[in-house]
């Protein structure tokens, strides 16, 4: 505070909302309800906005244990900007049905379950003018939390609780550099990285295997198992833009980057147990394991584009992605690269229109004889058409279609042989009611030497925003369709099965705002979900608020949301939440 | 669900009244000349919020024909920049070029307000409505603390699909979900050769985890298959899976870093 009165900034906030939520009559599995909503009871800072022009902005919300809280800020002193983003992120997640190998036991025990927060810190000065701008960054990422998680051994595996606690942090530095002819950035930086996991119990636990292993009951009495790993990753940045001519753009990027980790793990266990391998009995069980890894990873492009004239574009541009990942028992290398020919031509100030061509191709090997198929490839050539469309007033259609044909993919599950179309349309038919139009389709059909995977993708959205004086209106909806399709192999009895998947989802999303006389405003709308498929879903959020002036500077707030979720096949997680929340805005 | 108080302490105090409020001191008016103040008010007004107001403080450093329009009064007279305008000042978008808005002439001031007091719209929405209502699934990456500029790079990219590459040259995902970093000593391809998106769903999905596929098992089997065996990588299973056995249809309850291991070569632990 004094700082900011020393520098003739204003002291108060410009808006601040407090509220009190109450969670009223929530009925039905409180882990779905938090895995998926989380919002909880209390008093909560909902808003915040602090601006002083350019020389310092904030705006923070959700604090007070709301699952996303956030503080935001960027000013300006003296040729020095500065943002910082700060997220504190609440990641809970232990849906009865994922995850659960006793469910037909009748038992809703999540064995790969999370409570945490995770914390986002990211701090950026940028200094200088025009030409020269040196910068500096500072970003942190760190969880910490509780969870369930299984220790597995041969022949059974048990569910146990487990801490974690993990922390990166990111340093960079570098200058841009601007001409009115082109630009440089370099960049320096470097990633250190700790990763702490303690998986612990002191109580029986028979597992989750139900019979007897060669007439004996296989069981855990107890277990410390403890992970520590540290790592740092040094890595370079150039980026370049140079324009020689008016009708000529040359740019290009690189980047490399060598993270390393090492790892402590170190195991002790003890009850009953069996080594499959040698098939002998043990009733204590320790080991330490000690690894490093490494992954020198370069990625550049360069691209160049031509003007011959004012109505024809050609562009060429060129990208490489290699890495491999090292350590003392494995390898993965894996180049990716790309080659792409786009010509915009524009008949019309009005009308663009283009085709292009793409050529990818990768190369994956490993050191381990686990891909059975040896090194994986893919090759792929993808054609490409469209147009652009910008009509007065503001009529602006857009037309995308892709056209793909590979030779090799890498995985049964990638996308090869395929058709992709994109339409959008947007319109301002008054100064104050504007459409919006969506549709795209994905149609994958990959040949049976590939597997045969089938995949169609389908999505049309359509919405509507009126604004008046005396209020706003807005909806929208879409429909969102995917149909796939994929053999596959039952281990134990290598007869063939399929694995299909289906989800015919419909989206609404619609609100009202309205002006009340006296600086009164009600809002009342909300959202709904509803699929049918391999998973039917029913997800409905309605909301309604209203807010009332009772003084010139202070509004009282109320609000009313419900939260109704059900998957049929899965009854047991279906929830249903009442919330109120009555609060006040402070306006200066 | 867990309160903060901390913090929620530290922000009331922030935000009260202060009693040296009466010592504040006004920001400094924007000079604009005289001739288009006189029309545009309301520009002149948000342009005080704004980083260009000192940098570019004269309306025609972006706008030219300005003495035309200023006689003639016609809108039609004054040229508003373009892109190629805006480029002039902000060159540092070399991957721009590579993106889906460059080729779909998506210009700047299609998302950013030069004149108001927040450079960015968060307009991504009045574009890509069918994207944002796939936040609507029921298991998504939060839109309150998650912006789509977390992931992707509206101005280029240097990785493909879009994705924002940090500045440690990775995929945006790990930027949160930094565990699932590595490099770990054994590997699972997929994560680093095609991404998180070959299982996941990154917008929402119907299924927990936001997976692809609804249950857990025919996620993994539709590669680890031997239907094809040769022609991709992908290990089959051995026949003491037994499907039939929910112990065996949960492959994440005994693989529990499937995306990828220090210590287990099947990723168990």
């Amino acid at each position: 505070m004094r700082l900011a009165w020393l520098m003739g900034l204003p002291l108060a906030a410009q808006q601040v909302d407090l509220g009190y939520r109450w969670n009223a009559n929530l009925r039905g599995s409180l882990d779905t309800y938090r895995g998926i909503v989380n919002l909880g009871e209390g008093p909560r800072l909902l808003g915040f906005q602090y601006n002083a022009g350019t020389r310092l902005r904030a705006t923070a919300g959700g604090w007070g244990g709301d699952p996303s809280a956030w503080f935001k800020a960027d000013g300006e002193w003296a040729n020095v900007h500065m943002r910082l983003d700060h997220r504190d992120t609440a990641y809970f997640n232990a849906m009865p049905s994922y995850a659960n190998p006793l469910l037909d036991r009748g038992v809703f025990l999540n064995q790969r379950a999370f409570d945490t927060r995770r914390r986002f810190t990211d701090l950026f000065f940028e200094f200088g003018g025009r030409s020269w701008k040196p910068y500096a960054a500072w970003t942190r990422d760190g969880g910490d939390g509780r969870g369930v998680t299984t220790f597995v051994s041969d022949g059974n595996e048990y569910p146990v609780a487990n801490t974690l606690d993990d922390a990166t942090h990111n340093v960079r530095g570098g200058v841009e550099w601007n001409t009115k002819r082109g630009h440089l950035t370099l960049e320096q930086g470097g990633l250190f990285i700790q990763d702490d996991q303690r998986v612990f119990t002191g109580t029986r636990n028979e597992g989750n295997r139900a019979s007897l292993f060669l007439g004996r009951r296989l069981v855990l009495n107890e277990l410390l198992q403890t992970y520590n790993v540290t790592g740092r990753s040094l890595y370079s940045r150039a980026a370049a833009a140079l324009r020689p001519a008016e009708w000529l753009d040359l740019s290009g990027n690189f980047l490399f980057s060598q993270p390393r980790t090492s790892i402590d793990y170190r195991q002790n266990n003890r009850g009953l147990f069996v080594d499959l391998d040698a098939l002998v009995f043990a009733d204590q069980q320790s080991l330490r394991w000690l690894a490093a890894s490494k992954q020198p990873h370069t990625t550049a492009n360069g691209h160049m584009e031509v003007r011959p004239n004012g109505k024809l574009t050609i562009s060429e541009s060129l990208y490489t992605d290699r890495f491999h990942s090292a350590s003392s028992w494995d390898r993965l290398v894996w180049n990716q690269n790309q080659q792409q020919l786009d010509v915009v031509f524009r008949p019309q100030a009005s009308l663009a229109l283009r085709g292009g061509h793409r050529y990818s191709w990768a190369d994956g090997r490993t050191r381990t004889a686990l891909f059975p198929g040896g090194p994986g490839q893919s090759r792929r050539h993808t054609w490409m058409a469209g147009f652009n469309l910008r009509l007065k007033p503001k009529w602006n259609v857009f037309g995308d279609l892709e056209s793909a044909r590979s030779s090799q993919v890498l995985f049964r599950s990638s996308l090869g042989d395929f058709d992709r179309l994109r339409l959008r349309a947007r319109c301002e038919l008054l100064s104050n009611l504007s459409l919006q139009f969506n549709f795209g389709v994905l149609d994958n059909q990959n040949p049976p030497q590939f597997g045969a995977f089938e995949l169609k993708q389908r999505q049309a959205a359509a919405s509507i925003e009126w604004r008046h004086k005396r209020g706003n209106f807005s909806v929208d909806y879409a429909r969102f369709s995917t149909r796939s399709n994929l053999d596959y192999t039952v281990p134990e009895l290598l007869r063939r099965d399929r694995s299909v998947f289906r989800d015919d989802g419909h989206s609404v999303n619609a609100f009202f705002d309205l002006v009340l006389p006296k600086q009164a405003a009600l809002t009342v709308g909300g959202s709904s979900y509803r699929s049918a498929g391999s998973r039917p879903s029913h997800f409905h959020q309605p909301q309604g608020r209203v807010s009332i002036p009772i003084h010139p500077r202070v509004y009282a707030t109320a609000e009313y949301r419900w939260f109704g979720f059900s998957q049929p096949f899965f009854l047991f997680e279906t929830f249903r939440s009442h919330q109120f929340m009555a609060g006040l805005r402070l306006l200066r | 669900m867990h309160a903060s108080p901390r913090w929620t302490l530290l922000l009331l105090l922030v935000a009260l009244p202060h009693p040296l409020q009466g010592q504040e001191k006004k920001e400094e008016e924007f000079q604009m000349p005289a001739s288009c103040a006189s029309c545009h008010e309301e520009v002149v007004k948000s342009f005080g919020g704004n980083r260009h107001h000192r940098s570019r403080n004269s309306c025609g450093a972006c706008h030219t024909n300005v003495q035309a329009h200023s006689e003639s009064g016609d809108p039609n007279d004054v040229k508003t920049g373009d892109g190629k305008t805006c480029l002039t000042c902000h060159a540092s978008h070399p991957g721009r070029a590579r993106g889906g808005h460059e080729r779909s002439q998506v210009t700047c001031s299609d998302c950013h307000s030069q004149h108001g007091k927040h450079t960015v719209n968060d307009s991504c929405s009045r574009c890509h409505s069918a994207t944002v209502a796939e936040f609507r699934r029921p298991y998504n990456h939060p839109l309150a603390s998650v912006k789509c500029a977390d992931c992707h790079n509206p101005h280029g990219r240097t990785l493909s699909n879009s994705f924002a590459a940090t500045s440690a040259n990775e995929p945006g995902c790990v930027k949160c979900h930094a565990p699932q970093r590595g490099p770990f000593t054994f590997e699972h391809a997929p994560v680093k050769q095609e991404g998180c998106a070959s299982c996941h769903e990154p917008h929402g999905s119907v299924n927990p985890r936001m997976l692809n596929r609804a249950q857990v098992h025919l996620q993994c089997l539709e590669c680890h298959s031997n239907t094809t065996a040769g022609a991709q990588p992908g290990s089959a299973l051995p026949a003491f899976h037994n499907l039939r056995d929910t112990r065996f249809r949960n492959c994440t309850t005994c693989h529990v870093k499937v995306h990828g291991s220090h210590v287990s070569r099947y990723l168990l632990r």
